[in-house]
């Protein structure tokens, strides 16, 4: 038996972890989204905006369902970790740790994405067919999957959701809201220590803590955006998001056991 | 099966360890029944057996696992009935489904046989049973996964009469030699008829670890009506006195496990003094299968 990752055991615990969302309760959450979407169409039909090639309708539409409901999905996916009884059959399942951490890094990243689209799609046919049929003929434009802003949202929701996920791992509860206020927390600390370094290592460029010695050096940082250096920009990025998904990840191992027992 | 060496534990560095050098050998193929008071640490030992606690000193094996690593080669090769449980929304067929095959050994026929025995519905999810159907329910899954050790923390809780003796023969019945079930609870009346060997806990120490063989040679149990000066501990009931002394008569005497445990927490230097050189732990005689507990 492999301790460390089995795919026979990972796909059984995939599953399982699947079929533990209920399909009846997903299916009642994505029928009550697309009824609140099809209110925000029937009321923003008739505009040109809706209407437009590219329209940001279904964009912004899509985007709040991506970026809001995966958030509060992710939040919740380590809560049978918590639940003070729940926790005993989770803990006690014979699968190791990291098919444990792979599943629920699936389900909600990738697997929502997909969900979300679909979802998304077979909601926009049957909306666009109501409002034809209420608004005299008129819809609203199809979200566009090859559009940049599509993908960028996408991208934007792999970036939150490992914050998300790290935070669902390591808060036995509101979730969602801590990882909230520690993110806000996190990058105030670090614009305050960035603020601080530049003013500590470039002295002369200020003659006070905000502002500029017009006789001191030019600072000038549009080096770090100059297309040479873009490389390094992706392997900082992605350095970055591997640290926060092992610091998930070490939470997840320090974190399933003692807390709470 | 189980060892600890000068095992350590507290659950808060302010507070007094729970357990402090605690040696501990624990060998297979028994059925242990684990008595302590409230608050004595035996969810906690058990809890560090199953490799849900670490200790912080010393160690402990289990299976030849260290239980902290958790390995799901260990985990499979445990199954915890915890003292409050949770169990899926899910009816017996789809819970051997989606759990079963991750214990190697699983036996569905065993677990429907254990349901039928104990008269669960099939038909029905499993949260939707009462506290006491819900028990039976995880010890026949527990059974059924057929893994090497067996743990269950105060598993006649909410059990009603009739369901407390369905638990000993259900137990009695499902052991073999090749497995252990370690059963902790304070209800001593419970595992009467039932365990091989007891372990007594008492503030963080081990007070007694001894066969039922070993506890029969040594101690001797009689009802008297005068309350006698000569007795090792005496527990007053309705119609006169249950009276603990020394066994000096080279017969097997029945066994009280609430007078010995009342004895072991109550005088624990004359306990440890009887029982300095317990018996060497052999495989012990077991009730015939099908008796009724």
């Amino acid at each position: 038996m492999n301790d460390i990752f089995d795919p026979r055991r990972f796909a059984r615990v995939l599953l399982n972890d699947l079929l533990q969302l209920q399909p009846r309760r997903v299916a009642f959450a994505s029928l009550g989204l697309a009824g609140l979407g099809l209110l925000v169409y029937l009321a923003n039909v008739g505009t040109p905006v809706a209407q437009a090639e590219g329209s940001p309708l279904a964009l912004v539409q899509f985007a709040a369902l991506l970026l809001l409901g995966g958030s509060i999905f992710t939040s919740m996916i380590f809560n049978d970790m918590h639940h003070p009884l729940e926790r005993y059959h989770y803990l006690m399942l014979p699968c190791s740790n990291l098919e444990r951490f792979v599943s629920r890094y699936l389900i909600s990243a990738p697997l929502y994405v997909l969900y979300a689209i679909v979802l998304y799609k077979v909601f926009e046919i049957g909306a666009n067919f109501v409002c034809a049929l209420l608004r005299e003929g008129r819809v609203v434009a199809p979200l566009d999957l090859g559009a940049t802003g599509f993908i960028e949202l996408v991208k934007a929701y792999f970036f939150l959701h490992l914050f998300v996920f790290g935070g669902a791992i390591w808060f036995r509860s509101h979730a969602l809201l801590k990882t909230m206020f520690a993110g806000f927390v996190f990058w105030a600390l670090f614009g305050t220590a960035f603020f601080v370094a530049v003013r500590l290592f470039y002295r002369d460029a200020f003659i006070s803590l905000f502002e500029t010695n017009p006789d001191g050096p030019y600072l000038n940082f549009e080096f770090l955006f100059i297309d040479g250096v873009v490389w390094l920009h992706k392997l900082l990025f992605a350095a970055f998001l591997a640290w926060c998904l092992f610091l998930a990840w070490l939470g997840l191992k320090d974190h399933e056991v003692q807390g709470g027992l | 099966m189980i060892t600890t060496r000068q095992l350590g534990f507290s659950y808060s560095r302010k507070r007094k360890p729970l357990f402090e050098g605690l040696d501990l050998s624990l060998p297979a193929g028994t059925i242990c029944g684990m008595l302590g008071a409230n608050g004595a640490g035996k969810s906690t030992l058990l809890k560090i057996f199953a490799g849900l606690l670490f200790p912080q000193t010393g160690d402990c094996h289990v299976l030849g696992h260290r239980p902290g690593a958790r390995e799901p080669s260990f985990l499979a090769d445990i199954f915890l009935l915890p003292e409050e449980i949770h169990v899926q929304p899910l009816t017996a067929a789809r819970y051997t489904a989606r759990y079963g095959s991750l214990y190697p050994r699983f036996d569905r026929d065993r677990f429907f046989a254990l349901l039928d025995e104990f008269e669960l519905p099939l038909d029905q999810n499993a949260d939707a049973l009462s506290m006491g159907q819900k028990k039976k329910f995880l010890l026949a899954f527990g059974i059924a996964t057929n893994t090497r050790l067996l743990i269950m923390d105060e598993p006649t809780n909410g059990l009603d009469i009739p369901s407390k003796s369905q638990f000993r023969r259900v137990l009695i019945n499902h052991f073999d030699p090749a497995r252990s079930f370690i059963i902790s609870t304070h209800q001593v009346h419970d595992l009467e008829s039932l365990i091989d060997s007891v372990l007594v806990i008492a503030d963080g120490r081990i007070l007694l670890h001894a066969p039922l063989d070993t506890v029969a040679q040594r101690l001797t149990v009689e009802v008297e009506h005068q309350k006698p000066d000569d007795a090792l501990f005496v527990e007053q009931t309705l119609d006169g006195y249950r009276v603990l002394r020394a066994n000096e008569s080279g017969i097997d005497s029945s066994v009280d496990l609430s007078l010995l445990f009342g004895f072991v927490t109550t005088h624990k230097a004359e306990a440890q003094a009887l029982f300095a050189d317990p018996a060497p732990f052999a495989r012990q005689a077991l009730p015939a299968k099908g008796v009724s507990a």
